[in-house]
């Protein structure tokens, strides 16, 4: 019976050659049924990614389970997910998960919608992201709001999510004009501010706010307004964005402005307040019901803050905007503003996001482009909420706004 | 099935009757409580209590899965756990017996184990109640302690019962038929998924000393948690875990009957036993659609087969007790391995191939692993596992990492200690 005179030995030679086998695992290695797409991040930073080319009327495929689609038009209050079969301009992305998406914006008839690549397949990405946007263009009849801002936010110099309009067919179906955005996450955050370690904040407007003191329970402002999208299990993720509004309420005004130095770069927080101004936005961070339409980074060293804009198709609302125009309605805006020198930071950069961008000069041509490329894809869109001529009148509004925000701002000074 | 387990139970009851006929009287046991230094019994009272226990150590590691996340971490890395450590009691006092058990402090999911109290009417007819083991898949009934591997067949761990409350009738009529039966509060208490009332059964013949056939099934309802604005509510259907700890199905909304169906066979001979488990499931699926309509129902199937050698020569039983302990000998030592497969479908397969949780044409997902391992007693106090685990998956986009079916390689090695 006994085959080794030392059964270790016996042992390990059977243990090697049961390993040399290879596991007899029934099916070949590493060969792949269907292909995870796999598309490989574009060479450099995320948002080089094809999809975000804002030149190219992308087209997108949404394939899935016609009873999965009917629910999540049915529910598209809820944020059930669907499996589904994504493919842009021939990229095809398998099994992500997409459910509807919005505050104001969600519709029956024409979802928006947020992709999740990983929510089925663990570790999926596309193009190094983990989620998509895919905004129906509801809340705007021009469809240009948001496309126009993110380009005027970026030429001031904030960090601003790309966007690109895409023609979106549902299950061999189309359903309209829709537009990709770039997520604001962890690839968008080190591609543009360089690091990605620290805490993300998605503004979540649920009752309007302003920055004052509610204690310092973080509870008192987690999840909600401000909902950690990074860092979420850790249990300090609240303990900076406590202390920076405890700041914010607490600084005497003497040192206010030095003291906020140390939390945010204060010009750049008053160019992003101001492009707002100079874009005529009522749903920002000075929007007519508080705090709006933002996330908020926390850098990893911590106690360092930025902001980023989101959501910007409540822009170009008047030719005629006046120059502070809600400055007063937040605690951190009010007391900036009120330090003469930075109230003059802040319209100067209002005269410069009006005289160097929102014109006609550089603007409008974008605008044209833009127009051009969608025009056919909106009139082809029966699922809007509004008609063609309502569409066209409303690209004429956003003109029109570009046209008189320079010389409103110049008659303000 | 059914009228095999009343042919059993007739057969049990006549066996019954004869035993008892046939007893005979047996010597004087000695006065007295005896104290020994895990037990303590009064023979004469026919009573004995006895601390059982034993406490697990394990080592992973993952030799070349280079699955990452997007912050660069993989996604299984090696670990170190106090996996269990089982302490209580067990116990008989005449014809009632009794065990209690538990895992305070490391297993995951369950503190409360086996802790029952049963009553021997006669060999063929006897009850227990309790916490206890639903008999479904005979390697899910073997202790961990003794398991051939260190981890048992993942189709046990993934679609098996596991313990709740219930009753059990069971016992062994002639030396040829085993059979348990019970009702029980569900199907593993400690799982969100858990069945309502779940029936339970087992039945093994034994042709010759040598070779067991056995058949088991449960069945019970799962309540499906209710849908609506507000509501988020959670799946409930059984899932896919591998050895490794990789979710290669997750599961699904089911609603209605969950059934079971086992077969098992066992052949012993000396230092060797090879044997074989198969189990299939069938989940419903009423109203789970994305539009609430019913779903084709779920199905999962598992088999192994695996060949064990106890290469010191002792023979092959459940608890291995070496010859001759290390500093007289070597110890035992024995060799072991299994093949496996595990795999998730639903029953028809029309329309859009979806892995969400409502799908009606469910994307498959399958999984296989060869496990080789070694196992050394070098005194029946101490046992060391060790384990090289080669698993593959049959979906590659939902592998550990996508596009890559296998062979994903896992070390598994483990330090075992009783008391006697």
């Amino acid at each position: 019976m006994r085959l080794f005179r030392s059964p270790v030995a016996g042992a390990l030679v059977f243990l090697a050659l049961l390993s040399a086998c290879g596991g007899g695992g029934g099916s070949s290695p590493s060969s792949p049924e269907a292909p995870a797409p796999a598309p490989t991040a574009a060479p450099g930073a995320p948002g080089g990614a094809p999809i975000f080319n804002p030149s190219v009327l992308h087209e997108a495929k949404l394939d899935l389970d016609p009873a999965a689609w009917q629910a999540l038009r049915n529910n598209y209050q809820s944020n059930q997910y669907y499996a589904a079969n994504l493919t842009v301009d021939g990229v095809a992305v398998l099994q992500v998960g997409v459910r509807s998406r919005g505050d104001g914006s969600r519709s029956e008839e024409k979802p928006g919608l947020k992709v999740e690549f990983d929510k089925y397949v663990p570790a999926q990405e596309y193009y190094g992201y983990k989620s998509l946007v895919i905004d129906n263009l509801t809340t705007d009849a021009s469809m240009l709001r948001e496309r126009l801002s993110f380009l005027v936010f970026e030429a001031m110099g904030i960090a601003a999510p790309r966007n690109a309009f895409a023609r979106l067919t549902v299950n061999g179906e189309y359903w309209g004009l829709f537009a990709l955005v770039e997520p604001v996450s962890k690839p968008f955050l080190e591609a543009r501010l360089g690091e990605k370690s620290g805490t993300l904040f998605d503004y979540e407007w649920i009752f309007p706010y302003d920055f004052s003191w509610r204690g310092s329970e973080p509870s008192a402002y987690l999840p909600e307004p401000f909902q950690p999208e990074t860092n979420e299990s850790k249990s300090d993720v609240g303990d900076g964005l406590v202390a920076f509004i405890e700041a914010i309420n607490e600084t005497p005004d003497a040192s206010f402005v030095s003291a906020m130095g140390s939390w945010l770069d204060v010009d750049r927080f008053l160019t992003h307040v101001a492009t707002e101004n100079a874009l005529a936005e009522a749903d920002g961070v000075v929007g007519d019901q508080g705090l709006n339409n933002f996330y908020l980074y926390e850098y990893g060293a911590k106690n360092r803050f930025v902001f980023i804009p989101w959501d910007k198709d409540s822009t170009f609302r008047s030719g005629a905007w006046p120059l502070y125009r809600n400055l007063e309605t937040n605690v951190l805006t009010r007391r900036l503003t009120a330090d003469p020198a930075k109230r003059q930071v802040y319209a100067d950069a209002v005269v410069r996001a009006t005289s160097s961008y929102v014109n006609p000069r550089w603007l409008t041509p974008q605008l044209e482009t833009a127009y051009q490329q969608i025009r056919s894809a909106v009139q082809a869109d029966t699922r809007k909420p509004f008609t063609n001529a309502q569409f066209e009148a409303a690209v004429d509004g956003v003109r029109g706004v570009i046209a008189t925000r320079e010389s409103d701002v110049r008659a303000q000074r | 099935m059914r009228s095999a387990f009343l042919a059993a139970f007739a057969a049990s009851a006549l066996a019954a009757s004869g035993a008892a006929a046939q007893e005979k009287k047996k010597p004087e046991p000695p006065p007295g409580w005896q104290a020994k230094p895990f037990s303590l019994e009064n023979p004469a009272a026919d009573f004995k209590i006895a601390l059982k226990g034993y406490i697990q150590a394990d080592f992973r590691s993952y030799q070349d899965w280079g699955a990452e996340n997007a912050d660069g971490d993989s996604t299984l890395p090696d670990d170190f756990e106090w996996r269990r450590a089982r302490i209580g009691f067990e116990g008989e006092w005449k014809r009632l017996s009794f065990e209690a058990t538990a895992d305070p402090a490391f297993d995951k999911g369950d503190v409360l184990k086996d802790t029952w109290i049963g009553l021997r009417l006669t060999k063929a007819i006897r009850v227990r109640g309790g916490y206890i083991k639903l008999p479904v898949t005979q390697e899910f009934l073997v202790s961990p302690a003794k398991t051939d591997f260190i981890e048992r067949a993942t189709f046990v761990e993934s679609i098996g019962p596991n313990r709740d409350w219930g009753g059990l009738v069971y016992g062994e009529i002639s030396r040829a038929v085993e059979y348990q039966a019970g009702v029980f509060a569900g199907d593993a208490r400690a799982s969100e998924g858990r069945a309502g009332t779940t029936a339970a059964a087992r039945l093994v013949l034994k042709p010759a000393r040598w070779l067991d056939f056995g058949g088991s099934f449960s069945q019970g309802d799962v309540q499906a948690d209710p849908t609506g604005p507000g509501l988020d509510p959670e799946p409930k259907g059984l899932a896919g875990t591998s050895l490794s700890g990789y979710r290669f199905f997750p599961s699904v909304f089911v609603n209605g009957r969950r059934l079971r169906i086992g077969a098992d066979a066992r052949v012993h001979a000396g230092p060797f036993s090879l044997w074989g488990d198969f189990l299939e499931t069938r989940e419903q699926r009423k109203g789970q659609g994305p539009t609430l309509l019913d779903l084709p129902e779920i199905r999962g199937d598992g088999w192994s087969a695996t060949a064990t050698w106890l290469v010191t020569g002792e023979k092959k039983t459940r608890t291995i007790r070496p010859d001759r302990s290390l500093f007289g000998g070597p110890g035992a030592v024995e060799l072991a391995a299994r093949y496996e497969e595990l795999r998730f479908d639903d029953v028809e397969n029309e329309g859009f191939e979806s892995a969400g949780s409502r799908a009606a044409n469910v994307r498959p997902a399958g999984y296989h692993a060869f496990t080789s391992g070694l196992s050394w007693w070098p005194s029946p106090f101490l046992r060391l596992g060790g384990d090289v685990v080669v698993e593959s998956y049959t979906d590659a986009l939902r592998a550990p990492t996508p596009g890559k079916k296998g062979n994903y390689v896992t070390l598994l090695g483990r330090v075992q200690v009783h008391l006697p």
